[in-house]
């Protein structure tokens, strides 16, 4: 061990571990990625040695900016897609097969890689961020590290029975790559029963932390609704702007702000158009600061038709708005206490977001106290407790 | 550079858990018992080997294991054979270092988690015993797998004592948990000396004396189940009597710590656990036994039941008590008779019928517990059709060397059948899933004087064995039994080992040298003949076979084949030359549910057709069989050349599902879409596989819904929904259902007719449950399967309701013959609105035969077990919780109370029911087959 190493570990009386976070890429802006980029922040903050690896680079557009005190690298350009040969015709393919020959040579290549990156420590942990990744990660030696894998989604999306997830092969893969492993995270208890139930025998949950804790909430004054998140067809935002629609008429003044960028962004200002909701629905485009935008919101309304851990929830209680969300995956549940700090509504419908929108519009008490309980009850989405929780298991898995 | 971390090997620390591995003559097996401990993701353990004294070559790998890895395996040898498994547990608890132990037996393993997960859950609960899911795993497959009591093993949970849980008492096996090694030595818990079935005192022990017990629903423990062992391990040895005094001395001391240690109130749960577990072992084999065998073993297990409380003895459920109290009763026939009824389903006794009631036997009538445990009224066995008899079949004797003369007889306590009645049987092989059937001999049946039928049949010595299909390995020998219309099938069974060893006497296949072998046993107590293949050539070949089939060629050459009679090139010919041929004037194609059926709204606008008088050309498709399809129709195999050649000619289609998507209509053709039900759930373009599926799906689908021109509605409702859902513009044909119109003209001596037909009883509310299918399943290829437990509900409402299960066509067979007096499998029956016109009350879901059985104004409940999950798969267009016309439950509790008294809360749902007939069925005339028939054929008035 060199000097330098002892003097790095020997500040703190906790254990400084080789921590390798995997991710399919650690680019993109999207939830995942933010989620470990926090982590790896977090954990380098607590003595850690972090190294955060993609597979391949993300795609083209805006990039996410490291944070401090980790090393981020990424395998390779994209692998092409896998090519399985059957039957004779197969063998009359000459270029697939070369194709095939081909990415199996950038896949051991890419394998390699991660393996030197493996090799130059004697012990750690390799925490896989999705299932896609774990196959780089089960092709290389890990037998000196623990394994953790992750998954950020609900049972029966990985199964493919959601209408956004048909024919998802996710579920068969988690099955395949992860029984062996240390520990499998899911966001959520019901989601790691299920699991368990189908004779994953490794499952536990953990929770996303949240990026920040904001300083300042809301002063709940604004007459502004907003929702926050990619405008895709799973948020369903177009069953958002129907209950908007009855909101507006009993409630002129208020508005709906929809923040995200996505492939419905069209569709949406069309439907906006059509409904008469020009003067008070406006699509703000993506927001890099959405605490920022909380401080001026009064409720939060999610309108999704599949979710993980929806974390803008949340975010929204972190700053003390109140949400109102449709009840689609167990994880809305996990967050919101239903009448307690929020509302969840029967899942697709519209008349019901509509009634809980106009709750909490109309009753400014009712706004206040859902808000201070729900800052209140959301600590425990803070990183530090997170990274709390991270550290026991790391210990668990040690043993 | 890095830190080591200090655990990687447990070195002198000690060690959290402790596995005992204890072994006897098994070095072939230990290492990989031992592997699946050194395998685990806890690295804190110690692995001990206990060696009972093996004679072969385990103490050696047991050493060899040692040296391989010295900080974590320790090997003991015992100094003499023990026997038993007592004494290297024991020896193995002592010499253990670990906070925690664990066992393993040498032929079984552990999960690869299960010791982390044990030690985990034992931490956090504070729990001196922690118990796992054991998993029983066919060693030939590894595929078959049962969760030994499942059902305590539904959730995590923590218990303060057994008493909070006393159901666990009914898993004793000792090696699927983790116990606190402190809390084992300050109690003094042990495995009993001398003694096999230790486990059961040694559970009892620890299950009484741990505060709190831990239960983990996660498979820990792999027991490597081997079928047809010839060496029975230890505890399987059951036919030495011995073996049956050894178990019962372990109750006896069980009883006895349990009152020493003021536990009394165990003791009912823990004798219901004996009757239904250790008692119903035994009996499931006792007819084979030997005289001497059977009396010992009656005397020993009735003087044990005589210190059982008759409480104890109730609680263990109808025939299971029946049976215990006439092994108290000492009365050997009557017991083996109950015993076949308990556990196969079969009777083969008689039936005593006192003032309306049905016993088990007339012998202990007298005795008010005897006459409470023997009525067996509610199983309906004395009023059972012939057809739904379960008959014992026995086969008696084979006797002969060139052919075999088999002899049987067939119990028939009830007497149905006269001396001079007309009977005829066949002699059947089947294959265990019943998918295929090979017919062998035609019996002589004969009445003897005493009441029971006999039969012989002669297997000739043929030149060569009937046809069979390849790949199957081994055949059960069933009967079926013609009496007038009546039918019956039974399996013939054996309770002497008359088969052993001999070859039916036909002669080898001479390609395959296929030979068939009777079989001692196989699964049950059936007659079974396994397949042999001897010649050396068949096994060549069959090697190279399946060489050629895994390289892919075989696959390449068949689809080569195949799509020479593909449906592409059918369908390329009838767009390319058959729609260019002449259309024949009037001719109308038929056709229901892609042809599987003759049914629903098609079958009801054709015979319409027919009784207006109209002669005309009609085809009808039909996918399998013809039986059951009109003879005045031309019947046309569905998909085949000639029907794509009729479709390609006719006028006029009617349909209520589609044409294959690779059948454009001609321009002049009409197309009648009848549908087959108004929408609950999502349809069309709504579904979630079409909404967010790919586009050329998409585009396929709005293809076929262009062709049609008429489309046949219920109400203004479903007429707006299928309009935006299938976005057709066919013309809507307010006429209601064809199919409905029998339920409106209520045709009461045909409803009666219908009802004997099936045989249905006549003192009993008939009930149809009819649930749809989940498409989840097609996603993860499961089967729901049925949601309902038969043998509870047959308990608890089978005096009063007798049920037809209607099942999708892929979950059909799904009610086990045993419970035939209850219910039974209507899958198959064609006709959905005959069903509904004879059921009294209705159980569905969320099919869309809601809408057709709101017209009878019956009672309906809805079981919607997974009315969220499917709600948000699928998707539906209104909410059935407040529009049903009927309750709508989610467990099966709620089914018993509803079905145990529907009349009365149906009153509730008088006005609600209006209310959705009004909105779904507004159309409905009781005339729609002549409305259709007028507006789409021109025909009539």
């Amino acid at each position: 061990m060199t000097a330098a190493a002892e003097e790095r570990s020997a500040p703190e009386s906790r254990h400084r571990r080789n921590i390798f976070i995997v991710a399919n890429n650690i680019e993109e802006v999207g939830g995942l990625q933010r989620v470990v980029h926090t982590l790896a922040e977090g954990f380098a903050e607590r003595g850690h040695a972090v190294e955060l690896i993609g597979i391949s680079p993300g795609p083209p557009g805006a990039r996410i900016e490291p944070g401090r005190g980790y090393q981020t690298m990424t395998l390779g350009p994209a692998e092409p897609a896998e090519w399985v040969p059957r039957g004779i015709r197969a063998k009359l393919r000459p270029v697939k097969q070369a194709k095939e020959r081909f990415r199996r040579r950038v896949h051991a290549r890419n394998v390699g890689r991660l393996q030197a990156r493996f090799d130059r420590v004697e012990d750690g942990v390799v925490i896989v961020g999705q299932i896609w990744a774990m196959q780089w990660v089960a092709d290389a030696d890990t037998r000196h590290l623990r394994v953790i894998g992750m998954s950020h989604e609900s049972y029966e999306a990985s199964r493919g029975l959601l209408p956004t997830a048909i024919g998802s092969t996710r579920y068969r893969r988690i099955m395949q790559l992860y029984p062996p492993i240390d520990a499998v995270l899911l966001l959520t208890e019901v989601d790691a029963r299920k699991f368990e139930q189908r004779g994953l025998c490794n499952v536990q949950v953990m929770h996303n932390p949240l990026p920040q804790w904001p300083d300042q909430v809301s002063p709940l004054t604004d007459k502004r609704v907003v929702a926050i998140g990619r405008l895709e067809p799973e948020k369903r935002y177009d069953r958002l702007l129907d209950a908007w629609k009855i909101v507006a008429t009993r409630h002129p003044g208020w508005r709906l702000d929809i923040y995200g960028a996505g492939s419905l962004a069209m569709s949406l200002h069309d439907q906006i158009e059509e409904a008469g909701l020009v003067d008070s629905a406006v699509l703000q485009g993506p927001t890099k600061d959405p605490f920022s935008v909380l401080q001026r919101a009064s409720v939060l309304a999610l309108s999704s038709e599949q979710e993980g851990l929806p974390l803008v929830l949340a975010e929204a209680m972190a700053t003390g708005v109140p949400c109102v969300a449709f009840d689609c995956v167990p994880g809305i549940r996990e967050i919101i206490r239903d009448g307690e700090d929020g509302l969840v509504v029967r899942n697709r419908d519209v008349d019901a977001l509509a009634d809980g929108i106009c709750r909490l519009i109309e009753d400014e008490q009712l706004r206040r106290s859902f808000g201070s309980r729900g800052r209140h009850n959301i600590e425990r989405f803070r990183l530090d407790r997170i990274l709390d929780r991270w550290e026991q298991l790391f210990e668990q898995v040690d043993r | 550079m890095p830190t080591p971390s200090e655990s990687s090997t447990v070195g002198g620390l000690r060690p959290d858990v402790s596995v005992v591995v204890i072994a006897y003559n098994d070095a072939a097996r230990l290492p990989e018992a031992v592997a699946s401990v050194l395998d685990q993701t806890l690295r804190a353990l110690e692995v001990i080997v206990v060696d009972d004294a093996s004679t072969d070559g385990t103490w050696d790998v047991a050493q060899a294991l040692a040296e391989a890895h010295p900080d974590r395996v320790r090997a003991i040898r015992l100094p003499e054979n023990s026997g038993g498994c007592s004494r290297p547990r024991n020896t193995g608890i002592d010499a253990a270092q670990g906070d925690y132990v664990m066992f393993l037996d040498s032929d079984d393993s552990l999960e690869r988690h299960a010791a982390k997960n044990l030690l985990l859950t034992a931490e956090r609960t504070g729990a001196d015993l922690v118990s796992g899911l054991c998993v029983r795993v066919n060693v030939t497959n590894e595929n078959k797998r049962t969760r030994w009591y499942a059902r305590l093993y539904a959730e995590h949970a923590t218990y303060d004592s057994i008493r909070d849980a006393p159901e666990l008492l009914f898993d004793t096996l000792s090696t699927n948990k983790l116990y606190r090694r402190e809390f084992l030595d300050r109690n003094g818990i042990r495995f009993p000396d001398g003694l096999h079935y230790e486990d059961l005192l040694f559970s009892t022990e620890a299950y009484c004396t741990a505060q709190p017990i831990a239960i983990l629903p996660v498979e820990v423990y792999r027991w490597h189940v081997v079928e047809d062992a010839a060496t029975a391990s230890i505890s399987n040895r059951r036919n030495n009597i011995a073996n049956f005094r050894d178990r019962l001395q372990i109750h006896q001391r069980i009883d006895a710590y349990l009152v020493a240690r003021g536990f009394d109130d165990l003791r009912p749960i823990k004798d219901r656990k004996f009757i239904l577990q250790d008692l119903k072992l035994y009996l499931t084999d006792l007819a084979r036994r030997d005289a001497t065998y059977q009396e010992a073993w009656l005397n020993m297990a009735a003087d044990y039941l005589e210190t059982v409380s008759d409480e104890a003895v109730v609680s263990a459920g109808p025939l299971a008590a029946a049976t215990a109290y006439l092994v108290r009763r000492r009365d050997l026939d009557e017991t083996l008779h109950a015993a076949e009824l308990w556990i196969h389903g079969r009777l083969s006794g008689g039936l005593c019928l006192d003032s309306g009631r049905a016993y088990l036997t007339g012998r202990y009538l007298e005795d008010d517990l005897g006459r409470e445990l023997l009525d067996v009224t509610a199983l309906h066995l004395h009023d059972a059709p012939f057809s739904r008899r379960n008959m014992r079949n026995r086969l008696v004797s084979i006797a002969g060397d060139r052919t075999a003369e088999l002899r049987g007889e067939i119990n028939d306590p009830l007497r149905a059948i006269d001396a001079d009645d007309e009977l005829s049987a066949t002699l059947e092989l089947r294959t265990a899933d019943g998918r295929h059937r090979v017919d062998i001999a035609r019996p002589q049946v004969e009445l003897t004087a005493q009441g029971t039928l006999t039969w012989r049949a002669s297997l000739a010595a043929r030149r060569r064995p009937p046809r069979m299909p390849p790949n199957v390995k081994s055949w059960g020998l069933w009967m079926t039994l013609h009496h007038g219309d009546s039918v019956n099938v039974s399996q013939v069974i054996s309770t002497t080992d008359v088969t052993a060893g001999r070859r039916l006497p036909w002669k080898r296949s001479p390609w395959t040298g296929q030979s068939l072998l009777w079989v001692e046993r196989g699964p049950g107590d059936g007659v079974w003949l396994r397949v042999e293949r001897a010649s050396k050539a068949w096994r060549l070949a069959d090697r190279v076979w399946s060489r050629v089939r895994r390289s892919g060629v075989y696959g390449d050459l068949r689809r080569l084949f195949l799509s020479a009679r593909s449906r592409g090139l059918k369908s390329l010919v009838y767009r390319s030359v058959l729609v260019r041929l002449p259309v024949r004037r009037g001719t109308a194609v038929f056709e229901s549910q892609l042809g599987r059926v003759y049914a629903d709204n098609p079958k009801y606008v054709y015979r319409a057709l027919r009784s207006a008088g109209d002669n005309r050309r009609v085809v009808w498709s039909y996918t399998e069989s013809t039986s059951g399809w009109p003879q005045d129709a031309v019947l046309v195999k569905r998909a085949s050349w000639r029907y794509f050649y009729e479709l390609a000619r006719a006028e006029l289609w009617v349909d209520n599902q589609g044409f294959p998507p690779g059948a454009p209509k001609r321009r002049g053709t009409k197309y009648l879409q009848t549908w087959h039900g108004s929408p609950y759930k999502a349809m069309g373009f709504d579904q979630p596989q079409l909404q967010f599926g790919p586009a050329d799906k998409r585009a396929e689908f709005a293809a076929g819904v262009g062709r049609w021109t008429h489309f046949c509605v219920q109400s203004p409702f479903a007429d707006d929904t299928f309009r935006r859902a299938f976005r057709h513009s066919a013309k809507s044909l307010p006429s209601g259902y064809p199919r409905n119109d029998p339920l409106l003209r209520y045709d009461a001596a045909a409803v009666k007719d219908l009802r004997a037909q099936l045989e249905l009883p006549d003192d009993r509310q008939i009930v149809l449950y009819a649930p749809t299918f989940r498409d989840s399943d097609r996603v993860t290829r499961t089967r729901s399967g049925l949601r309902l437990n038969l043998a509870r509900l047959s308990e608890l409402v089978g005096d009063r309701c007798y049920l037809l299960v209607r099942a999708h066509y892929l979950d059909r067979g799904s009610v086990p013959t045993r419970y035939s007096s209850f219910a039974r499998d209507v899958s198959d029956y064609p006709d959905t609105t005959e069903l509904l016109l004879l059921a009294d009350g209705l159980i569905t879901d969320y099919s869309s035969v809601m809408f057709d059985y709101a017209l009878l104004r019956r009672p309906m409940l809805f079981y919607a077990y997974d009315l969220e999950l499917y709600n948000q798969t699928r998707g539906s267009y209104f909410d059935l919780e407040t529009e049903a016309p009927g309750p709508v439950v989610k467990t099966e509790d709620g089914v018993a109370e509803w079905l145990s008294d529907f009349r009365t809360p149906h009153l509730a749902y008088a006005e609600r029911l209006e209310r959705f007939v009004d909105k779904f069925c507004t159309y409905e005339t009781g005339h729609a087959s002549e409305d259709v028939v007028r507006e789409f054929f021109g025909v009539g008035t």
